[in-house]
């Protein structure tokens, strides 16, 4: 009996909804890879005719936006209102307005690609005054945090009322850890939604002459650190839920994870000043503060690994995986979800070594503002974050098109094939920073002897560049066939892993987040109180604003 | 997308002993993961930080 | 709560390295002095960038090395696209030296490649770096922040030369 259009057990699911945000994520994607592998030719300065300062910087510009701010909310949200609907087995709550989210995302992102493409916002994708851009791309931002917000309502509205109508019981583990995200987000947008509103706004409008750049630093560190989480908690999602579901296992600790996701939530917020370490305006205590907190932020994600691969050694030895290491080659590494996992906990290995390297208060001397620095960020977004994407857009295209993929070996084949041009692409670009070579840079016009070091690493890297747009457009096109595919599901449900131990209660603090939020609030206030204070009681002397 | 698809058949409590087995290989891959991390993060603390001389202001 | 024990002796493990790094981090900062740069005390030093090249510190007449009594050395700088100024300058070997820059329009930051003379330059703010070179050469003093289309034509001459005795 085939499965009705977009229901199943007459609960309507949000495929529209997630799909239109799936989509223009990956359209956008794929603009952004293209983007990418023009600039990794162009710096290498191997062909005359791509030579161009502007372009670079331009195209440096609309990469970095689509894939840090557009690419990921809008595949964060779209996956929030699936995982929510079907983990819950709830309809989505005040669908309008949640389109009416979509639609300012979109114009909001819009705007912003306007102002970018046309050449008037060639100041990347970081909020650094005084190099200012047109207003146009600042608005398009506000719209873009502003449509979000509507998901983070729907969220939280969505499972208070599931808990409302299950009294006692405890939450989904998947509806759990995206509520924890939805509510880091809006904590997270915080700083930056203040230094857009208030000074960046403000400046590019020419209604205030001056910005206080330390301030604007300050914020706009608010915000940088938790986005990543609030990037990777879907992927984490994914790693917890869908690959034991996938790999024939079972989540190892339920109870476990949870705590692994509050700690993402608590931890990731207050600690942005460790992308301050080497600003003049911020001091040693603070500094050392946020450098404590950022080692705590890790644990969660050491305990992570750990949980995701014991269930992984769970599934392999479910499948006949005898000794120490023998479950390894019995998993089922054609399901694309269970090879993005191993590919995405590889990655994880090298990039989280990377980011304690950052963390380490002094020691970023070593590597701040090198290429080191856009190394780490492209493993843990382009890597570990971004595999995990594929292998849930993989997981839930059958379910929100009704139809089976086209071809799941394609699907892992592809995966492969974006894990192999990463790892080209990154680890020399991690050694060229080590070697000392400047970031943001669109070629190395310097004396030979600076830079002559770092030229094989740069041909390296273009390798890596091009494997990667090929997954990129593998991808779309794997999509696309399967919207086309003529077989139908027999079933709409998503699967999600069963724990090994099935908890029947748990405690408030595993279910909910008036503590957590509590906590939140105070440790933020502690964290970053007088650091943005003390610009209102010093005496400052501000730069006006400049181009490019 | 069931759980159980192409493995070996396993009686109920095979199945149960597995699930209750401690996870020993992940635990010796990620020991020695965190050997490597260790050595790699002192190396590089000691060996280019400070190697290269004092830094503060 | 259903933890394993081996996740369990893992937790520990994390946390026992968490808090040698953490160890080391601190000792070395307390101990041996080792910081990033921040020279925010009390407070934050502020500038004015619209004025440093009028009068005080980084008028156009004071930037370069100076030597004080003691034979340390002072580097005074200023960033502005695309240049650090002086763009060539030259201290000598195994002397504390303290360069102070700030920028005169957009933020820049500077990483003297190989060393640990690094720092972000922020215009309304004094950046202080102190360090020591103990290898002489000559090094490139690379801007390493987008301050603008020319941005990766932006460097400068670091010399560390043979220390002379007797200074």
């Amino acid at each position: 009996m085939a499965a009705d259009q977009s229901t199943t057990g007459g609960l309507r699911l949000p495929s529209g909804l997630a799909l239109s945000h799936m989509w223009i994520a990956f359209i956008l994607f794929l603009v952004a890879a293209v983007l990418g592998l023009y600039q990794v030719v162009e710096r290498a300065e191997l062909i005359e005719g791509l030579i161009s300062d502007a372009g670079y910087y331009v195209s440096v510009t609309i990469h970095g936006t689509i894939m840090g701010y557009v690419l990921t909310t809008f595949f964060i949200v779209g996956f929030g209102y699936y995982a929510a609907a079907t983990s819950l087995k709830m309809p989505i709550w005040n669908r309008p307005l949640a389109w009416l989210g979509f639609l300012l995302m979109l114009g909001g992102t819009l705007l912003a690609a306007w102002a970018m493409f046309t050449g008037q916002a060639t100041v990347l994708y970081t909020f650094y005054p005084p190099a200012t851009a047109h207003w146009a791309y600042y608005v398009g931002a506000a719209l873009l945090l502003v449509g979000s917000l509507a998901w983070v309502l729907i969220m939280v509205v969505m499972t208070a009322k599931w808990k409302n109508a299950n009294p006692g019981k405890p939450l989904p583990l998947v509806q759990f850890a995206n509520t924890t995200n939805a509510i880091l987000w809006f904590f997270t947008i915080l700083g930056a939604a203040a230094e857009v509103l208030f000074q960046l706004i403000p400046l590019s409008l020419g209604l205030v002459e001056t910005v206080d750049v330390g301030l604007a630093r300050t914020l706009f560190a608010w915000t940088l650190h938790p986005i990543v989480y609030f990037w990777l908690i879907p992927a984490y999602i994914a790693l917890y839920s869908m690959v034991p579901a996938a790999a024939g296992g079972r989540v190892i600790s339920d109870e476990l994870a949870r705590v692994a996701f509050i700690m993402l939530l608590v931890f990731s917020l207050p600690i942005g000043f460790h992308h301050l370490y080497m600003d003049p305006f911020q001091a040693e205590g603070w500094k050392l503060l946020h450098g404590v907190g950022t080692f705590l932020v890790a644990v969660p994600t050491f305990i992570t690994g750990f949980s995701v691969m014991a269930s992984m050694e769970l599934s392999g030895r479910l499948h006949g995986g005898k000794g120490l290491f023998g479950w390894i080659g019995a998993l089922p590494w054609r399901e694309p979800m269970v090879s993005a996992a191993g590919l995405a906990l590889i990655v994880l290995a090298f990039g989280g070594f990377g980011g304690v390297i950052n963390a380490s208060y002094a020691l970023n001397t070593v590597v701040h503002n090198t290429m080191w620095v856009p190394a780490h960020f492209h493993m843990m977004l382009g890597g570990t974050t971004l595999l995990m994407y594929f292998a849930i857009a993989y997981y839930f295209f059958p379910s929100m098109t009704g139809r089976e993929l086209s071809s799941k070996k394609a699907a892992t084949q592809q995966i492969w094939l974006w894990a192999i041009g990463m790892l080209v692409l990154t680890i020399p670009w991690h050694i060229a920073g080590l070697l000392g070579q400047p970031r943001r840079t669109a070629g190395s016009p310097y004396p030979e002897q600076y830079a002559v070091v770092w030229d094989p690493y740069e041909a390296i890297m273009i390798i890596g560049a091009l494997l990667m747009v090929i997954s990129a457009i593998w991808f779309i096109v794997n999509l696309v066939a399967s919207h086309m595919n003529r077989q139908r599901v027999e079933t709409r449900e998503v699967a999600y892993a069963r724990p090994v131990h099935e908890p029947l209660s748990l405690p408030a603090p595993l279910n909910g987040f008036k503590l957590w939020t509590t906590i939140i609030v105070i440790y933020l206030a502690v964290d970053f109180g007088y650091p943005i204070l003390q610009f209102f009681l010093i005496e400052t002397h501000n730069p006006g604003t400049w181009g490019w | 997308m069931a759980e159980q698809s192409s493995q070996p058949q396993l009686s109920e409590e095979e199945q149960q002993k597995i699930l209750e087995t401690p996870p020993k290989g992940t635990f010796a891959i990620m020991l020695i993961y965190a050997v490597i991390f260790m050595a790699a993060w002192f190396g590089i603390y000691f060996g280019t930080l400070i190697a290269r001389g004092p830094v503060s202001g | 709560m259903h933890v394993d024990p081996f996740e369990k002796g893992w937790i520990w493990l994390v946390g026992i390295i968490t808090v040698i790094m953490l160890g080391v981090i601190f000792y070395t900062a307390f101990m041996w002095g080792v910081h990033p740069p921040s020279n925010a005390f009390a407070r934050p030093e502020t500038i004015d960038p619209n004025k440093l090249h009028l009068s005080g510190e980084f008028a156009e007449d004071n930037l370069g090395v100076t030597t004080n009594a003691d034979g340390s050395v002072n580097v005074t700088m200023v960033a502005a696209r695309y240049g650090f100024y002086p763009q060539e300058v030259e201290v000598p070997a195994d002397t504390p030296v303290t360069i102070r820059i700030t920028s005169r329009d957009v933020i820049h930051g500077f990483h003297v490649k190989d060393t640990n003379a690094a720092s972000m330059v922020i215009p309304g703010y004094v950046s202080t770096v102190e360090t020591q070179f103990a290898e002489p050469g000559e090094y490139g003093m690379l801007c390493n922040e987008y301050c603008g289309l020319g941005h990766h034509y932006m460097w400068s001459r670091f010399k560390v030369v043979e220390k002379t005795q007797g200074t």
